[in-house]
């Protein structure tokens, strides 16, 4: 599964890039409201999120399209957030590309070296660099059309890093392959931006591939982050009901609380590991839950009875839709091979600890 | 950047457009209300006048046959553009638009020649009518609309093509599925679902038709009057401004509501634009 | 073959649609016979062949002068045209749809409101100022006449040039005017060529406006032929016409040509 590759240690003179309370309205929609986050030197970290949620509206404000309406950025320590793009010196992978249609791959890796008044020779060799660094040597005087998918988001890869920016930014910029080339293609791209060791903020509204790829992730919605952490973390302890539901699948229960316990609707207690503020929910993975027959005992702080509505088997596992009370919870069971089956209308308890019950505010 | 966006590239083409044509749009309407002081006056001399009456009615009533011929040529023709093969719509496509592309001149200079009294057409008009005496067809109204509708057909053309190359194949095998005609799929699907293509068409024919000023005077050979040259013989003849100013500004309402109405319910455009000039 | 789905509606349509094609383009076909008659009488079938009708104007100074005329203004308003509505495309493209709206509003009036309205209105200015009679004048009114022409081109061929490629290019370190020089007007290049060309004709045949500014002193070929039809129709006309009309059709069809490939480019 995901091992979160701890970020590497900050260097002396802090982030590389700080954003901070950044606001960008269009009209009366605020994009992006009062976003800040930080990233450390050689960081990937992914902006997840819905569509809508202002992830593009941060690279834009980034990149120097659009000027934020208040708050700052800061690169390496000086305040960007006034600059033109082209003073920024940030490295940009567009949604669907942007390659230029009437140059050649050459020319489009090439054209930045070209701005910055870099002799042809030196240039001719970066460019052939950059092009065997995403693979694609050789195909330099081919026209962007001639090119698959997954050879023009290489193109532009190469494009945006071959003058050696500060950060390298991504919109989403698989979101356009197949599944199978952009699985590749994310293990391509993580292992190029461990290799040159180059702050990365990427955006996508794949949970997956934000855990796939990102030492850090920062969930957006409506224009706010509403958390910010390692995919694990993200994951294991969500605070907040939107993180919870946004990045993978939850039971989520409500009622009034007691101490370290809900009371729910038909009067079941669920216990919880909590020691902070009362939680307005309380959510559990469907795979921390065991189901068992009805009568068979099963451990767990939480114990509730229930019958099959339904099951939908997916392979590696079962999902069970189970009604318990005026609940309804999901359970995801592993296929192994001492695993009980169930059908619709059996009788299961439902078991699991405190610890794996996550309060949410 | 204190100025919007984009102001400083569009300038040069305000200033002139402003400058060349909406100033002196401006200055027109100024003159309709009176040279030296305010009145209605010209307006009044206007509609007063029983010869404007007629023309303004002869006006609508030639622009309003037109826009009937246009369509019942242009229909047909976009329906077939609609049902061909790419190559075959790309061919037919310019032999619509090679006489939209030709001199509005040479066209009337040819519809002269055909029409003229024991001219082609009208000895053949003459045939079809059965009267051995050719038909008077060149310096009346019905010249004058024959070569209307020769320029404005393209203008019906292009919409319904556009309405009908839209409609979704599957209507129609649907209606067929539920036991409709061929002929029938066509009066109750496809026919219904071209209308804004029809109105459109019509819309920008009328528009068109109503400024008409080369095509009345050469094959109304000075007989028929319609709206613009009765503007030009204002200013040419009797150097009443005020008089043509009205008229003018009467007819430019007249198209802008047409025009507003066409952009209401029309969005696309001719191959290279709409050739207005006529 | 086309497949026919509605029937007898279809082959209806068909038969209707090859007549109506014949009446568009009967008149333009009958040029060509016309203008070889050797007699001074309009005559078909012509009554023998020769092309004299064309060396008779190719001769004739007065024709040749109103020819070149037009040749000069056609030419000077297109170049206008093409600059200002070039601009005037991009700078749509980036503006707020407020201005966007009013803006074209402003420029595409031309296009939609009466030629003769717009011809006396400014032939009323014009007088005004003495430019009746002048090339200038002419040139002038024309290109405000084919700046919706330009508008129009342009701004199909930059739906091939979206702004994200002037991003790209600002985020790899280009000003905006390398910007626009390097990334745009290559890629809108066809849609501008082709704008231009549309003008150059539109101009070249525009007679509304050429009648009232033309005075006596700048007689374009359409007033000259206007004056000819309305007062001695020869086979002359018909020679100019064939010649107009082959100009014409290679023009239209080099420019239609420029935008099906930007079409195909993007
Ligand atoms: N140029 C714009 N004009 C108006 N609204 C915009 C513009 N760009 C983005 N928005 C709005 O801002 C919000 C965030 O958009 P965006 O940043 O594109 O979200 P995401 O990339 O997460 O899908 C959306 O509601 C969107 O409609
Ligand atoms: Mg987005």
């Amino acid at each position: 599964m995901t091992s979160p590759n701890p970020p590497p240690v900050a260097s002396a003179v802090g982030p590389v890039l700080a954003v901070r309370n950044l606001v960008k309205r269009f009209g009366k929609v605020a994009a992006v409201d009062d976003v800040s986050f930080s990233v450390a030197g050689g960081t990937f970290l992914t902006l997840l999120g819905p569509s809508g949620s202002g992830k593009t509206t941060v690279l834009r404000l980034l990149g120097g399209f659009e000027t934020p309406d208040a708050g700052s950025i800061a690169l390496g320590g000086a305040d960007i957030g006034r600059l033109p793009p082209y003073k920024r010196d940030i490295g940009v992978v567009f949604q669907r590309y942007a390659l230029f249609p009437h140059m050649n791959v050459a020319e489009n890796v090439g054209f930045s070296l070209r701005q910055r008044g870099v002799a042809t020779g030196e240039r001719a060799r970066r460019i052939t660099e950059a092009l065997e660094m995403v693979g694609l040597e050789g195909l330099g005087g081919r026209a962007p059309s001639q090119l698959s998918g997954g050879q023009q988001q290489r193109v532009a890869l190469a494009r945006a890093l071959v003058f050696k920016p500060r950060i390298l930014v991504m919109d989403e910029p698989l979101a356009a392959l197949d599944k199978h080339l952009r699985e590749r293609l994310q293990d391509e791209i993580r292992a190029l931006q461990r290799r040159l060791g180059i702050t990365t903020v990427y955006v996508t509204h794949d949970q997956a591939e934000a855990f796939v790829m990102s030492d850090i992730v920062a969930v957006m919605n409506a224009g706010k982050i509403e958390q910010i952490a390692a995919p694990r973390a993200l994951y294991e302890a969500p605070r907040t009901e939107f993180v919870a539901r946004f990045v993978g699948d939850s039971n989520i229960f409500r009622g009034p609380v007691n101490e370290s316990r809900m009371r729910l609707a038909d009067g079941v207690l669920i216990a919880f590991a909590g020691n902070g503020a009362p939680p307005t929910a309380l959510m559990v993975r469907p795979e921390k839950i065991r189901i068992g027959k009805a009568g068979h005992q099963n451990a767990g702080d939480n114990l509730l009875q229930g019958w099959l509505i339904d099951m939908r088997f997916l392979g590696d596992a079962c999902l069970y839709r189970v009604r318990a009370g005026a609940q309804e919870i999901v359970v995801r069971d592993l296929n192994r091979t001492d695993s009980a089956h169930f059908a619709a209308g059996d009788e299961v308890i439902l078991t699991w600890p405190a610890a794996d019950t996550v309060p949410l505010s | 950047m204190s100025t919007p966006r984009g102001l400083g590239l569009l300038a040069p083409a305000l200033l002139l457009v402003c400058v060349l044509f909406i100033v002196p749009l401006v200055r027109l309407a100024g003159l309709s209300l009176g040279e030296t002081t305010l009145s209605l006056h010209a307006y009044a001399e206007l509609f007063g006048a029983w010869s404007y009456g007629g023309i303004l009615l002869r006006t609508l009533r030639i622009s309003a046959a037109v826009v009937v011929g246009c369509l019942l040529l242009g229909y047909p023709i976009g329906y077939v553009l609609a049902f061909s093969t790419p190559r075959r719509r790309a061919l037919l496509s310019l032999l619509v638009l090679l006489p939209f592309w030709t001199s509005v001149l040479v066209r009337n200079f040819a519809w002269i020649y055909l029409l003229r009294d024991g001219g082609v057409a009208s000895s053949f008009a003459g045939t079809l009518v059965g009267s051995d005496q050719p038909v008077q067809l060149l310096y009346n109204e019905i010249g004058v609309m024959i070569g209307m509708i020769n320029t404005l057909l393209p203008f019906s053309v292009f919409p319904v093509f556009v309405a009908l190359a839209a409609q979704e194949r599957t209507l129609r095998e649907a209606a067929a599925s539920l036991g409709a005609s061929p002929a029938r799929v066509f009066w109750t699907v496809t026919l219904p679902l071209s209308r804004a293509g029809i109105y459109a068409g019509a819309l920008l024919a009328f528009a068109t038709a109503l400024g008409f000023f080369i095509t009345p005077a050469l094959l109304g050979g000075g007989r028929v009057l319609m709206a613009a040259t009765f503007i030009t013989q204002q200013v040419e003849e009797f150097l009443n401004w005020p008089l043509a100013a009205a008229a003018s500004l009467i007819l430019l309402a007249a198209v802008m509501i047409l025009v507003a109405l066409y952009r209401r319910i029309a969005a696309f455009n001719l191959p290279g634009g709409e050739h207005a000039a006529g | 073959m086309p497949r026919v789905e509605h029937g007898w509606v279809s082959v209806f349509f068909h038969v209707i649609a090859a007549s109506a094609l014949m009446f568009l383009l009967l008149p333009i076909a009958m040029m060509f016979p016309l203008s070889l008659e050797p007699g001074t009488m309009l005559r078909f079938p012509p009554q023998g062949v020769s092309l004299h009708w064309y060396s008779d104007y190719l001769k004739d100074g007065a024709w040749i002068a109103s020819t070149i005329l037009s040749f000069q203004v056609a030419l000077g308003a297109a170049l206008l045209a093409t600059v200002a509505g070039t601009f005037a495309a991009v700078g749509l493209a980036q503006a707020s749809p407020f201005v966007r709206n009013a803006a074209l509003l402003i420029l595409m009036s031309p296009l939609f409101l009466p030629t003769v309205v717009a011809a006396v209105a400014i032939y009323g200015v014009y007088a005004a100022l003495r430019l009746v009679g002048t090339p200038l004048g002419l040139v002038a009114a024309h290109a405000v006449l084919t700046i919706p022409f330009v508008l129009l081109n342009v701004q199909s061929a930059l739906a091939g040039a979206p702004r994200a490629l002037d991003e790209a290019a600002m985020s790899l370190g280009a000003g905006p005017v390398a910007a626009f020089w390097q990334i745009k007007v290559p890629l809108i290049r066809r849609g501008i060529a082709a704008g231009a060309i549309f003008s150059f004709l539109i101009s070249f045949d525009e007679v509304v406006i050429a009648k009232f500014l033309s005075g006596t002193q700048a007689v374009t070929l359409p007033k000259r032929m206007l004056d000819g039809i309305f007062y001695e129709m020869t086979p002359m006309l018909a020679a100019i016409s064939v010649l107009l009309v082959l100009m014409n059709a290679a023009l239209a069809l080099l420019a239609l040509a420029l935008v099906r490939g930007a079409r195909k480019d993007t």
